[in-house]
């Protein structure tokens, strides 16, 4: 899903210029992946879709704030984890995912949990948030762990420590519901 | 390697380097069933989060967003043009170094918020000219109100922001009598005009607010800088004043970035980001920044301190975090004194406590999770009785997780 950072300069020009449709082009090219980050930032779909929302509303508003010799993707994401952090701030800490809680809209009542990649998604969400930022970074973006740790801010070894607990933590949530595997390391414990 | 090695490898390693166990897997069917599993597993989250990105149609969404958008079409196109015409939020920034200053300090450091001084009016420029500019709104952080709404009629301008640091910063007022709504607490409103700073202490049975100054133009008597100092970094004390308004140009924070890389003046140049990622509000950044200060002088207890404190806020989830920085804070705590050191220690006693029973709270089977909680509220009522100062909290947390008298 690479997004070309150039024809994005174009489209910010445009888009405060005026043009409404430059803007939708580029907000929609962003969308999915707007979603996507507030759900890694928050680990919950609810107030990842609010947050997602919010992200959108501040695009358009504070376009004009953009430098356009800083990549777009950047500066859309940090605005997304403000929103996400302004959302966390506003609704006090943020519970870990819990597909009981039954009070999304729409996306919510599709859900499947025989569903794999529903499935995925919520051990996903169960992470910490740390954890899922880098792992994202590292097993999604294919970023390295110490490019992971520059785009975070930490130290690498601390990106390297968060990526090995996000991924053993992961994965023993994901092979949790093979009985035969989970038979098998039983007995070899 | 033995059959343990290859399962915590497993669970570690990434999956394209699975093939390096390959010799290892057929001497533990475990492991080969295990690596089979994650492989076949692992596609799986990437779907589940393309499902969750993709749920949402952008047509729908976009929508939502440019009907929020139009309540104030006038200031969003005007403030698009300020931007265009290089004016940024400079007026901003001036107009609220007091406040940013204050903000940067008030924030992490609850309870011990300096006084917000009032800026002498001056006449600013542009105000009183139908000119919209900046204001912000300052209120006292143990205030219950978590943003303010201000909305001008005449102009169609609505904004709502959130208080950080108890202060709210709203771009481009119009010049007219606005009314601020606060939310989040008892209904409460003032008024606001382009260009104003009000400080709001809601006293009982008076207004909630007075107008502590226009846009200030000056500080310290100097004239503020239109432009920050420069895009270089090399001289670290004429950035401060433009890291201490959040105004440090792209290029600036690069060059800083690569100073701390190098370790030249490493220490001073995350300051300087630390500062300015404050300023802006960017809360991920100043974290991030003030994380690698600390990791590289550990001794610094006040940095412990802040960090400890913003974790604590963050929720359980930061518990751990919370945890860590408070014992870091503890350790180095002989670098303060007096009242100061009674505070935050106490302080610090109270964050590492409440996150050990947030933690406990989560799993309320866990006997080391009790554990570390009943020695944490066990060293933090020692600490309270040995300085004299509030221990009700700290007695009723250690007698909860001892389920004995403390």
């Amino acid at each position: 899903m690479a997004i070309p950072e150039d024809s994005d300069a174009h489209l910010v020009t445009e888009a405060r210029q005026g043009d409404r449709a430059a803007l939708e082009a580029l907000c929609g090219r962003w969308w999915p992946r707007m979603r996507r980050w507030a759900l890694v930032e928050l680990g919950d779909e609810v107030l990842a879709d609010d947050a997602a929302q919010d992200g959108l509303v501040r695009v358009i508003r504070h376009l004009g704030s953009y430098d356009p010799r800083r990549p777009f993707g950047s500066w859309l994401r940090r605005l997304i984890r403000n929103a996400c952090h302004d959302l966390r701030t506003k609704r006090g800490a943020v519970v870990a995912f819990d597909h009981d809680r039954g009070k999304a809209p729409g996306f919510e009542r599709r859900r499947d949990l025989a569903n794999a990649a529903e499935r995925a998604r919520k051990a996903f969400c169960a992470l910490s948030p740390r954890q899922r930022q880098v792992v994202e970074l590292v097993d999604h973006q294919g970023l390295s762990p110490s490019e992971a740790a520059a785009e975070l801010g930490i130290a690498k070894g601390t990106a390297r420590a968060l990526l090995h607990q996000g991924r053993s933590a992961l994965r023993k949530r994901l092979v949790a519901h093979r009985a035969e595997v989970v038979a098998l390391l039983r007995e070899a414990e | 390697m033995t059959c343990e090695h290859v399962r915590e490898q497993l669970w570690e390693l990434a999956i394209e380097d699975f093939d390096q166990l390959e010799p290892h897997l057929s001497t533990c069917p475990e492991c080969a069933a295990l690596a089979a599993a994650i492989r076949e597993e692992a596609p799986a989250v990437q779907e589940g989060l393309d499902a969750f990105a993709n749920a949402v149609p952008f047509g729908t969404a976009f929508e939502r967003a440019t009907e929020v958008e139009q309540r104030a079409p006038e200031a969003a196109s005007r403030r698009w043009r300020m931007m265009d015409q290089g004016l940024h939020w400079m007026a901003m920034a001036m107009a609220s170094a007091a406040a940013v200053s204050v903000a940067l300090y008030s924030t992490v450091d609850r309870g011990e918020v300096a006084p917000v001084e009032a800026v002498a009016p001056v006449e600013p420029a542009g105000v009183g000219g139908g000119t919209a500019l900046p204001a912000s709104v300052t209120i006292d952080v143990n205030q219950p109100y978590t943003s303010v709404e201000v909305e001008c009629r005449e102009s169609d301008y609505v904004r709502k922001e959130y208080f950080r640091g108890g202060v709210a910063r709203l771009p481009d007022v119009p010049d007219e009598d606005c009314i601020a709504r606060f939310k989040g607490g008892p209904p409460a409103t003032s008024t606001l005009r382009a260009g104003y700073h009000l400080v709001c202490d809601f006293p009982l049975g008076g207004p909630p607010c007075e107008m502590a100054g226009e846009v200030e133009v000056e500080v310290d008597g100097a004239e503020m800088p239109l432009t920050t100092a420069g895009t270089g970094c090399e001289d670290l004390t004429a950035l401060e004043p433009s890291a201490m308004l959040g105004r440090l140009e792209p290029e600036t924070i690069e060059c800083l970035e690569d100073r701390v890389d190098v370790g030249d003046e490493a220490l001073s140049s995350l300051r300087l980001l630390s500062v300015d990622a404050f300023s802006r509000g960017d809360k991920d950044a100043w974290e991030g920044y003030t994380t690698r200060l600390l990791d590289m002088d550990p001794t610094d207890p006040d940095l412990a301190y802040k960090l400890a404190l913003h974790n604590g806020r963050k929720g359980a989830e930061f518990a751990e975090d919370t945890i860590a920085f408070a014992e870091q804070g503890l350790e180095a705590r002989r670098v303060w004194t007096g009242e100061t050191y009674v505070r935050r220690v106490n302080n610090l006693h109270k964050l590492r406590a409440s996150a050990a029973q947030q933690l406990w709270a989560e799993a309320p089977e866990d006997a080391e999770a009790r554990e570390r909680t009943i020695e944490y509220a066990r060293e933090w009522l020692e600490f309270t009785r040995s300085a004299d100062v509030d221990e009700d909290r700290a007695v009723q947390l250690c007698e909860v997780a001892a389920g004995e008298p403390c």
